[in-house]
């Protein structure tokens, strides 16, 4: 029997690499930040060196994903403390062996009996690959949440048939949008001494009016997206 | 009803026959078939130490530990037998059997006689099905492909298979499913059955710590070989047998009617 959902474990993914999802997993990281330092734990697939360690030392433990003892330290950790949220930042080439590993260990069903929904963000890129991708793994799921990311920049020069079946079949699923940014908001937002908390808390850098407003905007953007889950929770994006 | 002798063997060491056998052993216990095991690894007993309250340690060399296994099919209260035959012990064994009439009754319909046998990936394991034909007539002769242990692996090539297994009349085919390596040697250091390891339990019933990732390994591992099992026809007729010895639901009473 499931138990009453109290926390959530974030997938950040995609089938292919630089398209927004660390970036977007990296705001979704400074959101959760205000819940207090202990409240999340992250998972950098990014091994050896990761990329959200540098931002959220604290929070941030690297993991190679293509180890059997990797995937023991992720999902165990995860199910020996399911009152605590999760973000995974999952690498490009991990995506298969994860979902796999994923759906062969029963994670969907064993989490939500300890209270812990789980929820995917796919960052869709722009062909039909990726489309295929996507909904191959939407299908995948019992009872996970999925939302499809578009990523506005890969947008306007998607190469997909919009008037496709798949695309047709994914129109239904639920989306959201990360907008294109500009570079000087991309600048500030690589700095790893830039918080988006302490943005939010009106604390830390100092930043030139226009990138403010872009990011006021932004938070304004996601913000306005939000839409209730299945179970009723309200999720950052 | 008939007693069923399941005899699981290979005459080449390391391709996972014990493991075989506890698998067959656990899918009966979940699915409530009462079997008794002899373990013939004498005197060490890999077997019995995973099941040590069904499994008895005997030297199948020895007439009296024979009468042990044989002498008793009909007359013991648990109906299923399985005899782990240690390395290199199946051609013998087969042939002491087949010289003191065993093979010869089961083919008479006296009992039913299985032989599983687990062959690797070598071209020793499909010679040894070739060798065991003589003795495989009229009985039922399964080849179980291990994909356990990926030591010294290579990739099946189908086609020799095929024209070894294609020799073979009545034989029929499972494939034993690759277990993650992690999870097989903690289930084989904590001396648990598979059950218990993928319920977190240690040996003695108590609560066990056991790693969510490997027990959910384990799981998908026990469905897939379930799933190969329940293609035979010897499971089914385990199972038959099962719904046997069932005791009938009592009638209900005219005051419960």
């Amino acid at each position: 029997m499931a138990g009453q959902i109290s926390s959530h474990v974030y997938i950040f993914c995609s089938d292919r690499a630089r398209n927004g999802k660390t970036l977007l997993c990296r705001l979704f990281c400074g959101h959760l930040q205000g819940s207090g330092p202990g409240q999340f734990h992250v998972f950098d697939t990014y091994s050896p060196n990761g990329g959200l360690i540098h931002y959220f030392p604290d929070n941030t433990e690297i993991i190679d994903f293509s180890k059997t003892t990797g995937r023991i330290k992720l999902f165990d950790t995860i199910m020996a403390e399911p009152e605590r949220n999760y973000v995974v930042d999952l690498q490009a080439h991990h995506l298969n062996d994860f979902f796999e590993t994923y759906r062969n260990i029963d994670f969907d069903l064993e989490a939500r009996s300890a209270g812990l929904g789980a929820v995917v963000y796919f960052v869709q890129d722009r062909d039909n690959k990726s489309l295929q991708a996507a909904y191959d793994l939407q299908n995948r799921l019992n009872f996970a949440e999925f939302i499809l990311v578009k990523n506005d920049a890969l947008e306007k020069r998607a190469r997909y048939d919009q008037n496709s079946d798949l695309a047709m079949l994914l129109s239904h699923v639920r989306s959201i949008r990360l907008p294109e940014l500009s570079d000087d908001l991309l600048e500030v937002l690589e700095l790893e001494e830039f918080s988006l908390f302490d943005f939010m808390a009106s604390r830390g850098l100092d930043l030139p009016y226009d990138v403010k407003l872009e990011l006021w905007n932004l938070l304004d953007f996601f913000y306005t997206q939000r839409a209730p889950d299945r179970n009723g929770f309200t999720h950052y994006l | 009803m008939k007693p069923t002798l399941i005899l699981v063997g290979a005459d080449k060491g390391g391709v996972g026959k014990t493991t075989t056998s506890r698998a067959l052993l656990d899918y009966m216990s979940r699915k409530n078939i009462l079997a008794r095991a002899f373990d013939t690894e004498n005197p060490r007993g890999t077997l019995a130490r995973f099941y040590p309250g069904i499994t008895e340690i005997i030297n199948l060399e020895e007439v009296a530990d024979q009468m042990k296994v044989l002498d008793t099919l009909n007359t013991a209260a648990v109906k299923v037998t399985v005899v782990d035959l240690k390395a290199g012990a199946l051609s013998d064994a087969l042939e002491v059997f087949n010289n003191i009439g065993v093979l010869e009754a089961a083919r008479n319909g006296d009992f039913n006689l299985s032989l599983l046998h687990v062959i690797g990936p070598s071209i020793a394991s499909l010679e040894e099905m070739e060798q065991v034909t003589e003795y495989t007539k009229g009985i039922s002769y399964i080849v179980a492909r291990n994909f356990i242990n990926e030591t010294n692996f290579f990739e099946w090539d189908e086609k020799t298979f095929k024209k070894y297994f294609s020799g073979l009349s009545n034989a029929h085919e499972i494939d034993v499913p690759k277990l993650n390596e992690m999870a097989y040697e903690l289930i084989d250091l904590a001396g648990v059955t598979f059950t218990d390891f993928i319920a977190n339990k240690t040996a003695k019933g108590r609560d066990a710590n056991f790693s969510f990732v490997l027990r959910g390994y384990a799981r998908k591992w026990i469905r897939d070989l379930d799933a190969e099992l329940e293609r035979l026809d010897l499971i089914k007729s385990l199972h038959d047998l099962q719904r046997t010895n069932d005791p009938e639901p009592a009638p209900a009473s005219p005051d419960q009617s």
